[in-house]
């Protein structure tokens, strides 16, 4: 082997070899004492100026021909390059020095950022290149698979919809399990981080422990996503360019039934709804029973209706511009974006966003520095008819024009809505604005010490209008409505941060001290009327007659003190203490503040003396942390205060409005559910850094969850909120990151990250059963021992078949059915019951599992069916060759359920009725005896057919597929540029999975997902 | 290699996602089908059982007997059938078998029941007590659920009635099920326009092709378009109709709504034959039954009822009136081929009439 690595150096070196002198030497990388050498095998070895080059063998030789009086470049990933002038000699040796920009980068930690390598909390940094790759309008869509243990969700395609992030899964179960965003230090919500320019992203850092996000309190349990924009930076000012244009186009994994299915799925419903085995014989008129229907059948012109729906493809676009710059004193940042996407829904969808951004710092005076972060959006979104589904369950026996060619309302005989004229008689717009100012002064009185007083400002105002004209389908006249809503936030902070001085280096001791006060508030204000004089939109909406009013006004404030000691022995034993206190307006009289202490230790195995002559080993800590943070999200702002209902009545004439107190009795106890985390994780960097991960385990244990408590309906009370509940969630996360080849003209890196997560709910309230055990609550799908986010239903086996009765024919050709033993009640080993059931069963009924094998099917047979995944995978690869450059990017999600609603409910055309089209499923038939899914019926529901659409959630997704080219400098320069990459990237193209749907994701009535093509342009000068 | 374990793995997932399909079972054609002699139409539920179910006395018992003998024949050759609605539902909310038994006792065998679309929908227990009951006395029931004027202008409402009472078939035991639908479309009822255009004139509205005449073709429609569907499934129609069209066929006036077309279009009418004497009622009823051209097609229906004017129930002629109108309109129908048997509007004042200790009710 080491033959071969020689003779193909050798080789490479003489087949890019030039004139003049033979030159050879080693390459070392410095040992973990920093004096003793080591070999460094696969480092680059480049004539500096030109093409010729090489790498260096097992031994870290090379052998290289050069001019004599050239330099030699030697680099390799996680070093620091070394230039070395030739000078006439021919042996050249060098070492090269680990470069701690690459390995021990600098990372947010909140109030604060620290080196990598001193971390002893657990903080997922987000590789913000590959995040960018995937074209979304939302930078939560791009943090898919780019953390392990940060879950993306998406439940809609429509332009400009947020997806969901979880991070560690759930633990609450009743609130929301939304994470804390943080961006530029000041508190923000999910949709100001999912509008966030791309562009304008430095970081983002996931704290996903408890120890690292206890300095957020009683917010802070569902994780902190920490993000930095860009800043100034003095020298040359920047400016780049980075825009797309994209198409958009619908994918689907099912099919619809066509013309003739249809008609055999409605004749065969027909067929069990009057009890007739061969569906043929029921008559093509019987079928139809639509005249309308009847007559387009006739014609022979069908509709498509999802051709009708949707474009083939839809534009959009974005643009970012940005100009960095400065000097030594001052410095900033300036971005300006704009994001145009298309729906592809052809009538009234699509979204808009303008961002604007401007980062500036002012060094007023070598202990005084000012900043001002200032970003503005501004986003318009126009949004679909809210029946546009319909689509879905529409006959292509249609008719959908009149004699003159404009639409009609209705489609058939039974006066079904014509989804597309309904899209036309509706208008939906949202337009909002977002305006952050933030401005800070940093004081450093003396050198170790920073104090910076911070204070925020954020509003959103958004406008949703909404209007019907008079021709809208069953409206009853022009509708229209607008409500405006306004979100605004004020933050002031005082932050400490001191590096204690101490005289012996080996300590290292950083102390954090925080006040803060938050003030949120959020008010809307809405009209709603009927009979607008002419079919105007809601800006009309004064000319009509009011027939709803709505405003809503509510407030809270948390003051929060937080402390933080981050302490460090010779840079190998790490510890990590912070304390907060939350004083929160939502919690109850007798308790306002919570307390949130954790603690972190950290080993960095790797600096110890018995770990230097382990060389595959660069770097390796174990470190481990418990600490407890609250989410004060389940408790509305004044419900520990009680709330009042309003209660008109009339007296003679007039009208009053009086108050009463609601049914539901405040609790002056309640308080933030409380999440204590333990958390143990190994980081470590192997063989010459071209490995490094991070593999943790957690377990958390979430108490006081919010429950509604059932009181005694004479207190005049009838529930009260209390913190009753308990879960466990346990998991582990890995990531992986490889750098498979890092030479001159090629570069191979693959990344993989892997989150498992399992939750589990351990009591719901104080009830218990005889035996003292936790009583669960079926009703709301909260089962005790089971995950949280579950359904919990019966679990169908297939469709009974022929083989599973005695058939009976009475003489006079009818058919009668019984169930053949299945069940031994004797003991005498032969089977002498049938199941029973309360439902009355034939061949191509859904078959249940007799879970508990009573031989009866009862509510005791339900099952629980997971719905959050077991595990969520990515892997990424990033491949450069010269000036190309290749990007992969799978996705993976393994375990769980999802219900399926086009495989069982009627209004997504699941319902196998054959009143409606659906998506085509290998149905029961006499002649078909399958198991996928029953036989049709006509008239009523399917018994148990939702059973059976439950599928798993699992799926597999090239989710990103990008080819770059870049060009090259010397030919930038002159036309001034000093970066030119071009590339094309196409995102969703393979999708493996059983969940019958436009996206394994969005279900029902969502706007379905796109797959994307784009072409872009980086450009920097 | 490393390469191919990460494909490995993710390979490992899309099987995961994957589950085998279960194996199709056998078809129609394949299955071994086990022949049995038709038990429908036997009388499981003795007599005796039957009085005990009912709770009558001794005088009802007598009477019940004289009834029964006044609208039967000895062989049993008539199918007489009675109207039952939501009032008599609600009167035995929690004992069907009680309804069904005393009905039984009074010689039918059949019930135009109303059973209520909810009632259907939601394979009511009472439902399907009652039939199952009236299985087990040999009595067959029919839904009566194909009335409302919707009926008229819409096939999808139309489909929907007859799915209400086919789903309910479908979802209970074979001596559970109705026998069949019985259709109350009554065009001569109509007075104002429904959506077709035109109404009942008894006035100006006669006369091939009036508008009478258009309502009778639309009828004839809509029953033909129900009868199609229901021997699809093996269940019988039957449509209450007004013992006028024929006269007025007769006479030129219509050129719809004779016997042998309804005879096409359903399995038997009931002619609404409301008089207050027995004669009355043979007037009206004898140009029906001379026109039909099939064996007990036409059921002669007398009003018990009081919803009405005095004239058209024999209500007040009291239960020995009743017994004798009965007795001979049986006799004089048995001369027809046509002549189904006695049919009755309604159970719940022929009970009462039961129930009376005198004659007429005047002790009350």
């Amino acid at each position: 082997m080491k033959r071969i690595i020689t003779l193909l150096s050798v080789l490479m070196c003489v087949t890019m070899s030039a004139q003049n002198v033979q030159v050879t030497g080693h390459v070392y990388e410095m040992d973990a004492d920093g004096i003793a050498k080591l070999p460094l095998t696969g480092a680059s070895v480049q004539v500096k100026g030109t093409r010729t080059g090489c790498v260096t063998d097992i031994d870290g030789q090379f052998s290289i021909q050069a001019q004599s009086d050239g330099t030699l470049v030697f680099s390799f990933f996680g070093f620091k390059t070394v230039e070395k002038k030739i000078a006439g000699r021919s042996v050249v040796d060098v070492v090269l020095e680990s470069d701690v920009q690459v390995l021990d980068e600098v990372v947010a930690v909140g109030y604060g950022s620290m080196r990598k390598s001193d971390l002893a909390t657990s903080i997922s940094s987000v590789n913000t290149s590959d995040m960018k790759v995937f074209p979304a309008s939302s930078a939560s869509e791009m943090l898919r698979g780019r953390a392990a243990g940060v879950t993306v969700t998406s439940s809609s395609g429509r332009p400009g919809s947020v997806p969901s992030i979880t991070i560690r899964g759930s633990r609450s179960i009743s609130a929301s399990n939304t994470p804390l965003y943080v961006i530029d230090g000041c508190i923000a919500s999910d949709t100001e981080f999912a509008m966030i320019s791309s562009n304008d992203i430095e970081s983002v850092e996931v704290l996903k422990d408890a120890a690292s996000q206890a300095i957020y309190g009683a917010r802070a349990s569902d994780g902190v996503i920490l993000v930095t924009t860009k800043r100034g930076k003095s020298g040359d000012s920047e400016v780049s360019y980075n825009g797309y244009v994209g198409l958009q186009s619908l994918h689907r994994n099912f099919e619809f039934y066509n013309a003739r299915e249809y008609i055999e799925l409605r004749r065969e419903a027909m067929a069990n709804d009057l009890g007739v085995i061969d569906a043929k014989t029921i008559p093509l008129v019987t079928a139809i029973s639509d005249e309308v229907m009847a007559g387009v059948y006739k014609s022979g012109e069908y509709v498509d209706w999802e051709d009708l729906m949707f474009k083939s493809v839809a534009p959009y676009h974005n643009h970012e511009l940005s100009v960095r710059g400065g000097t030594d004193r001052i410095k900033a940042m300036a971005s300006v974006g704009y994001f145009n996407q298309d729906g592809l829904i052809k009538l009234s969808s699509g979204y808009e966003r303008l961002n604007a951004r401007m980062n500036v710092d002012f060094q007023v005076k070598k202990w005084l520095k000012l900043g001002l972060n200032t970003s503005f959006g501004f986003t318009k979104r126009e949004i679909e008819n809210g029946a546009y589904y319909q689509f879905i369950t529409r006959s292509p026996l249609a008719d959908i024009y009149d004699e003159n060619g404009a639409l009609v309302p209705y489609i058939n005989s039974n006066k079904d809505t014509n989804p597309i004229y309904s899209a036309l008689h509706d208008f939906h717009e949202e337009r909002a604005n977002n305006t952050r100012l933030n401005a800070f002064a940093e004081l450093t009185p003396f050198k170790g010490f920073v104090y910076k007083f911070n204070v925020s400002y954020y509003n959103r105002v958004r406008e949703d209008g909404h209007s019907r004209d008079s021709h809208y389908p069953n409206g009853g006249g022009s509708t229209a409505s607008i409500t405006n809503y306004t979100t605004s936030n004020v933050l002031l902070e005082n932050v400490v941060n001191y590096n204690v001085p101490i005289r012996d280096t080996d300590h290292k001791l950083n102390l954090t001290l925080v006040q803060s006060v938050d003030h949120n508030l959020y008010k809307t204000i809405g009209y709603s009327v009927n009979n607008i004089p002419v079919d105007k939109d809601w800006d009309y909406l004064a000319n009509g007659e009011l027939t709803a009013k709505e405003r809503r006004y509510t407030e809270n404030n948390l003051v929060s003190f937080m402390a933080r000691a981050q302490y460090s022995y010779k840079d190998r034993y790490l510890v990590n203490v912070a304390y907060r206190r939350d004083g929160s307006s939502r919690f109850g009289m007798n308790t306002k503040w919570g307390n949130f202490p954790s603690i972190a230790l950290a080993w960095r195995l790797s600096q110890e003396d018995f770990m230097k002559n382990v060389k595959w080993v660069n770097s390796l800590k174990l470190r481990t942390s418990f600490g407890i943070v609250g989410n004060q999200n389940g408790i509305d702002n004044y419900t520990t205060l009680g709330l009042v209902k309003p209660m008109p009545g009339e007296f003679g004439d007039s009208y009053y409005l009086g108050y009463l107190p609601s049914t539901e009795l405040p609790n002056k106890n309640l308080r933030w559910e409380q999440s204590s985390t333990f958390n143990a994780g190994v980081d470590f960097t192997l063989f010459s850094n071209k490995l490094n991960g991070t593999l943790e385990y957690y377990n958390t244990r979430t108490t006081d969850l919010l429950v509604s408590r059932t009181l005694n309906a004479a207190l005049g009370y009838t529930s009260m909120l209390d913190n009753l509940g308990e879960t466990r969630t346990q998991g582990m996360d890995f990531n992986l990151t490889a750098n498979l080849i890092s030479t001159r003209d090629w570069n191979w890196s693959v990344s993989a990250n892997i989150s498992h997560s399992t939750n589990r709910i351990v009591k719901i309230d104080d009830s218990v059963d005889a035996e003292g055990r936790p009583m669960s609550q079926p009703g709301n799908n909260w089962i005790v021992g089971a995950p949280i986010n579950i359904y919990y239903d019966y679990q169908a086996v297939g469709v009974y078949q022929y083989d599973d009765f005695y058939v009976y024919s009475d003489g006079s050709g009818r058919l009668s059915y019984e169930l053949r033993p299945a069940y031994d009640t004797d003991g005498d080993g032969v089977a002498d019951a049938p199941l029973q059931r309360e439902d009355t069963v034939e061949p191509g009924c859904v078959k249940l599992r007799d879970v508990n094998g009573d031989g009866k099917i009862t509510s005791d047979d339900r099952v629980v069916y997971k719905r959050d995944p077991d595990m969520t995978l990515s892997l990424s690869t990033n491949l450069t060759w010269r000036n190309f450059d290749f990007y992969m990017d799978w996705y993976a999600v393994a375990g769980g359920y999802v219900l399926n609603p086009l495989l069982y409910n009627g209004e997504y055309g699941g319902d196998l009725k054959g009143k409606n089209n659906g998506i085509k499923v290998d149905y029961w038939t006499p002649y078909n005896a399958t198991n996928v899914a029953p036989r049709p019926l006509f008239s009523s529901d399917i018994p148990y057919l939702k059973t059976m659409a439950y599928q798993d959630a699992s799926y597999l997704r090239l989710r990103s597929v990008q080819l770059g080219y870049t060009f090259d400098s010397h030919l930038l320069q002159k036309i001034r540029l000093s970066k030119l990459r071009v590339y094309c990237t196409a995102t969703n193209l393979l999708t493996f999975t059983q969940v019958l749907s436009y996206s394994p994701e969005v279900m029902g009535s969502a706007y379905p997902e796109a797959r994307q093509v784009v072409l872009g342009v980086n450009l920097t000068f | 290699m490393k390469r191919m374990d990460l494909i490995s793995l993710f390979g490992l997932v899309a099987l995961m996602s994957c589950t085998r399909d279960l194996p199709h079972g056998s078809t129609i054609d394949q299955i071994e089908i086990i022949h049995r002699e038709q038990t429908q139409g036997e009388v499981v539920i003795s007599d005796e059982k039957a009085l005990v179910t009912a709770e009558i006395t001794e005088l009802m018992k007598t009477k019940a007997a004289d009834f029964a003998a006044a609208i039967q024949t000895a062989d049993k050759t008539l199918d007489n059938n009675v109207y039952v609605y939501a009032a008599t539902l609600s009167k035995y909310t929690d004992n069907p078998e009680k309804l069904a038994a005393r009905i039984s006792l009074l010689g039918y065998t059949g019930v135009y029941l109303s059973p209520g679309g909810s009632r259907l929908q939601n394979v009511d227990p009472w439902l399907r007590r009652f039939i199952a009951y009236c299985s087990d006395r040999a009595i067959k029931v029919y839904a009566t659920y194909y009335e409302d004027f919707e009926v008229f202008t819409s096939e999808a409402k139309a489909s929907e009635c007859i799915s209400k009472v086919t789903g309910y078939n479908k979802a209970v035991k074979p001596g559970e099920r109705f026998a069949g639908m019985a259709a109350d479309l009554e065009p001569h009822i109509i007075k104002s326009d429904i959506g077709l255009g035109y109404v009942w004139n008894s006035d100006t509205g006669y006369g091939v092709g009036k508008q009478n005449d258009k309502l009778l073709e639309v009828t004839l429609d809509r029953l033909s378009f129900a009868h199609g569907r229901l021997h699809l499934s093996g269940l019988q129609l039957q449509e209450a109709i007004w013992w006028n069209y024929q006269i007025k066929n007769n006479e030129g006036k219509l050129s719809k709504g004779t016997i042998p077309q309804f005879e096409s279009v359903c399995d038997w009418v009931c002619l609404m034959s409301y008089r207050n004497s027995t004669d009355g009622i043979w007037e009206i009823s004898e140009p029906s039954l001379k026109a039909a051209t099939k064996e007990k097609t036409v059921s002669i229906c007398v009003k018990t009822a009081t919803n009405d004017e005095a004239v058209t129930t024999i209500w007040y002629n009291g239960w020995n009136a009743m017994i004798s109108t009965m007795t001979t309109l049986k006799s004089r129908g048995l001369e027809y081929s046509g002549f189904r048997g006695l049919d009755m509007f309604t159970y719940d004042a022929l009970e009462q009439m039961w129930e009376w200790t005198d004659d007429k009710n005047q002790r009350q």
